[in-house]
């Protein structure tokens, strides 16, 4: 009983697979999706056979013996007709498919057509022996020939009046039914992915199924049975449930509310004819379609076939193989295995077949691969390798190791295994960004409706991995760019066609890795970012001073600042001047960075650069006073020693430094964090980074070189520092501070250029400078730094603090 | 050896319960730490220094991968700073989030009963007397006996460090 279970299980699922298979135009050079077909047909045919069960119908049998025929020869390009024969394989799979649920089909024109396309020259098995003319095991038995064809026909409806009780009975419970199943539907809208939702709205429609089925009501049964199919399919993550299914199957709700509404008035007055039925055909179809031709979710990954990797690993021949499939294909059923008969064969040993079915990555040897574990134990594995990484550098620095030979060749062979070791940890927590980017999907779908325009959206590069944790975090940005895309970005149609564009507009998302980064483009074929507008408003706003000269870069980098909206009218949807800026910010809490690349007319590309995880980052370690601090090589520009001459002094601006032809505002961080007298900039070395579109210079007393650091956060225990995002274990086991250019900004205009000197620290709590504490400078009011770059004295870096820096 | 329990009181002072306490000096005093509080002592190292602190938040240091947090306790009682020397010491405490306290030099752990303690005087202590659960005497010593939860976790400190919840006052 339980095989016959299982079997029908199995049937299913390969009906279901095979579906999913052909939901898009099958290629004949697709080796995978051929070979995926070619087991599920093979299923098939063994829930056929009268050894196994069988389960499904004869017609099930025949036409899926023909199919995984045909596929063979298709896998091994053989097939006499292979177009023909692709063609001929998804209509065969429909046949299935239908014969499967109960339709009476016709299947030797198609039979036949297979013969031919296969070639009238290659042995063909003789077909399986018919045991019974009608499929069984099946919740819908077929009636009549009404339904050999695409469309679903109804039968005049009788309804037996002594089964009244039942059919009110019935009634009772639909509508019942019908409520949850309407607010299960709104809750999967709101939650598209979610399975469990899917799950529990695929009950009630299961019982107004049964029911239907038992009282004979055929249009009922089927309707239900058909927005089954698609629940199935969707919660099985084989077809994306989408606002346009959700909407289907609301009009296929509202059909079925209508002939339950029909059932109800004829129980109330029967005329003895026959029960009027509101129509159903038109949504049976649509319903059928959309199972059919929605495109499935990713597909898993094609797994070799036997023969495949048995002759890649050398233990067969081609020909062998051939040989055991020519021998396999004209051997009654149920057939032997592949392996089987090369192993009777003699061509190979069943330990090798083992072997190779492992290597196969059969799917029940898969799932034992895979085991879930807890995010937080991967964290607090990372955390314990960013700690054997730092120990381990510090034990390779040490002397002894570098005048030991042995010992350092010891050493060495420890540092290849750490890293391999830390490679792998890193990995673990990787994960592609395609989930997180079909979740825009649904995104574009509903704001662009909103919106009253047509988007399309491209997804580009869902494969790139990343740390999980950067995905958590990053989720919410990209879906508020999004829309803001859509929303401020896209013009209405209207305005589209004015401007000679396709009506619908595109926004593409991307994503790949470029170094030890990941970049996440959102771009929008929509009317640009107009700079002009945007410093009037910026001017409005008291974000920029009457007359300055922005770039095209610091004006489109308004719009990450708080405050900042350009849509001339505030949207439901965005343009409240929340989002970009608070966007911005996340990125940058991620060590991140936001570039904005704009044409008027032609569209915006917002690009977000990333570190690939949050446990580790690439940075520019520098001094500065007493302290080292990282600044995320992702943020850096170049770093140079300024010229005097090219420094100057705006007024109320403070020092502004001139690279290549532009003006980036001179900080000295020394002054700005208290560290210490303030250096002269220009003696000092200075790094100038990117932030929000603009460059800034930042004064630091040594570069000490390039160094990957484990991050820790600053904010589990500390308030927001200004201008830190957090903290790193150095390779000496100390703590460095991570820098964030935007925070420095912030922090130096609330300094006031002029009013930047150290903290304030009354005499009497001084603190006395012990091995550890940072030298504060004499007490004085610090110079403001126009000063600062005229006196041609270096200010008070005292040689004590030099010294005193550690490394 | 557990002494007898005093009774929480319900207002807002807490009141030193018998114990192991952890002593210390600090200037001219000796001041006791419940041992309960107590994770471990290491000697002074490299700190780094976090800008936009109040004084007496020295930084923070590497604590086996952890950053924590590092307070200077003669700073924070308004006493003259001091050189550290050999004998300085980071008591690192628990007070819901782990902290590092600089102190002088660490004594000793010792016993102490609840009747030999008495409970703080009203005036007249080198520290503020919110932060004293106690005055503890041991032979012809006085030691007084911190609430480092209070310590740490005074609006002042509050303000700057976040997430440390008040232990002691959890009630």
């Amino acid at each position: 009983m339980s095989d016959q279970a299982a079997m029908r299980a199995t049937a299913r699922a390969a009906v279901d697979g095979l579906l999913a298979a052909v939901a898009v135009p099958l290629e004949r050079n697709d080796l995978g999706r051929l070979a995926r077909m070619h087991s599920w047909g093979q299923n098939l045919v063994e829930a056929a056979s009268p050894a196994g069960g069988p389960v499904v119908g004869a017609a099930v049998g025949q036409v899926a013996h023909r199919l995984v025929e045909l596929l063979e020869r298709l896998i091994l390009d053989e097939a006499a007709q292979p177009d023909r024969g692709t063609v001929l394989a998804m209509e065969a799979v429909r046949v299935i498919e239908r014969a499967y649920r109960g339709d009476s089909v016709e299947t030797d024109a198609l039979l036949q057509q297979i013969n031919e396309a296969i070639g009238a020259g290659l042995p063909v098995a003789s077909p399986p022996p018919a045991t019974t003319p009608e499929p069984q095991a099946n919740a819908m038995p077929a009636r009549g020939a009404a339904a050999a064809g695409e469309g679903y026909t109804s039968e005049p409806l009788v309804l037996d009046l002594s089964e009244r009780e039942h059919l009110e009975g019935f009634l009772e419970e639909a509508a019942e039914h019908m409520d949850a199943i309407e607010a299960g539907l709104l809750d999967v809208e709101a939650e598209p992915e979610n399975t469990t939702r899917i799950n529990e709205l695929f009950r009630p429609f299961h019982t107004i199924k049964g029911i239907a089925g038992f009282l004979n009501l055929r249009d009922i049964n089927r309707l239900t049975h058909e927005i089954e199919t698609i629940l199935d399919l969707g919660r099985k993550n084989e077809l994306c449930v989408t606002a346009a299914t959700i909407d289907l199957i609301f009009a296929g709700v509202d059909v079925l509310k209508a002939q339950l509404g029909a059932i109800r008035q004829y129980l109330a007055g029967p005329t003895g004819g026959p029960c009027p039925q509101p129509e159903v055909a038109t949504i049976i179809g649509k319903l059928r379609h959309a199972a059919q031709g929605d495109s499935p979710a990713p597909s898993p990954p094609a797994r070799p076939r036997l023969g495949e990797v048995l002759v890649a690993e050398g233990v067969a021949t081609r020909s062998d193989v051939q040989t055991a499939l020519d021998i396999q294909a004209s051997e009654p059923l149920p057939r032997r295995r592949l392996g089987e008969i090369l192993v009777d064969q003699g061509v190979t040993t069943p330990k090798t077949v083992d072997r190779a079915l492992s290597r196969q990555g059969t799917e029940s040897a898969l799932a034992e691969q895979a085991i879930r574990v807890d995010t937080r134990k991967l964290d607090l594995l990372v955390d314990a390798v960013g700690e054997l990484v730092i120990a381990h550098s510090m034990v390779s620095l040490a002397d002894v190791v570098r005048e030991d030979e042995k010992l350092h060749r010891n050493v060495s062979q420890v540092t290849k295994i750490v890293r391999d070791v830390q490679a792998t940890a890193m990995a673990m927590r990787m994960v592609p960004i395609g989930q997180t980017f079909q979740k825009m999907r649904r995104v574009v779908r509903d704001v662009a409706r909103k919106a009253g325009k047509p988007v399309e959206l491209t997804l580009n590069g869902e494969e790139t991995e990343l740390d999980k944790n950067v995905i958590q975090q990053i989720s919410d940005p990209l879906v508020h760019m999004v829309r803001n895309a859509i929303d401020h970005g896209i013009e209405p149609a209207a305005e589209r066609r004015r401007a000679g564009k396709p009506e619908v507009g595109q926004i593409t998302l991307n994503a790949f890795h470029q170094g030890d980064n990941i970049v996440i483009e959102i771009r929008d074929d929509g009317r640009g970012l107009d700079r002009e507008k945007l410093i009037a408003k910026g001017i409005e706003r008291g974000l920029v001073s009457p007359g300055a000269e922005l770039t095209e870069q610091q004006a489109f980098a308004l719009v990450l600042q708080s405050g900042f909206s350009t849509a001339e009218k505030v949207t439901d949807i965005s343009g409240r001047g929340v989002g970009m800026d608070v966007v911005h910010r996340n990125v940058e809490q991620l060590h991140g960075q936001i570039d904005i690349q704009s044409e008027k007319g032609r569209g915006t590309v917002f690009r977000v650069r990333l570190p690939l995880t949050l446990a580790i980052i690439d940075g520019m370690l520098v001094r500065v006073g007493s302290v080292r601090m990282i600044i995320p090589t992702i943020l850096i520009e170049q770093s140079l020693r300024p010229e005097r001459r090219h420094i100057t002094t705006v007024q109320h601006r403070g020092a502004m430094l001139q690279v290549r032809g532009e003006l980036c505002p001179l900080i000295p961080l020394r002054a700005l964090f208290g560290y210490g007298e303030p250096a002269d900039p220009g003696e000092d070395l200075v790094v100038i980074v990117r932030c929000a579109g603009q460059k800034i210079a930042l004064v630091v007393d040594e570069l000490i070189g390039q160094h990957q650091v484990v991050i820790k956060t600053l904010g589990a225990r500390f308030k927001r520092v200004l201008g830190i995002s957090g903290a790193a274990i150095l390779g000496d086991g100390r703590v460095g501070l991570i820098l964030e250019p935007t925070g420095l900004l912030a922090l130096y205009g609330q300094q006031g250029s002029p009013a930047c000197g150290p903290r304030p620290t009354s005499p009497d709590r001084k603190p006395t400078a012990g091995p550890a504490a940072p030298e504060h400078g004499p007490e004085r009011a610090s110079s403001a730094l126009p000063e600062q770059e005229t006196s041609s004295k270096r200010a008070a870096a005292s040689p004590a603090e030099r010294v005193a820096a550690p490394l | 050896m557990q002494a007898v329990q005093v009774e929480k009181s319900r207002g807002v002072r807490s009141i030193a319960r018998g114990g192991k306490y952890l002593t210390f000096n600090l200037d001219s005093e000796e001041y006791g730490l419940e041992t309960l509080k107590v994770r471990e002592i290491i000697g002074i190292m490299d700190i780094t220094a976090i800008p936009q602190m109040p004084h007496y938040v020295k930084g923070v240091i590497n604590l086996r991968g952890k950053v924590i947090p590092i307070i200077d306790l003669r700073l924070k009682f308004g006493l003259q700073p001091t050189e550290y020397t050999e004998q300085t010491c980071i008591v690192v405490v628990d007070v819901g989030a782990l902290v590092g306290i600089i102190v002088d030099t660490v004594q000793e752990v010792l016993d102490i009963d609840a009747d030999q303690i008495d409970p703080p005087p009203p005036l007249g202590a080198s520290v503020d007397t919110t932060f004293i659960l106690g005055m503890g005497k041991v032979k012809d010593d006085v030691k007084i006996l911190l609430d480092i939860d209070k310590v740490l976790n005074s609006d002042e400190l509050a303000a700057a460090l976040e997430e440390i919840p008040a232990a002691s006052e959890a009630e």
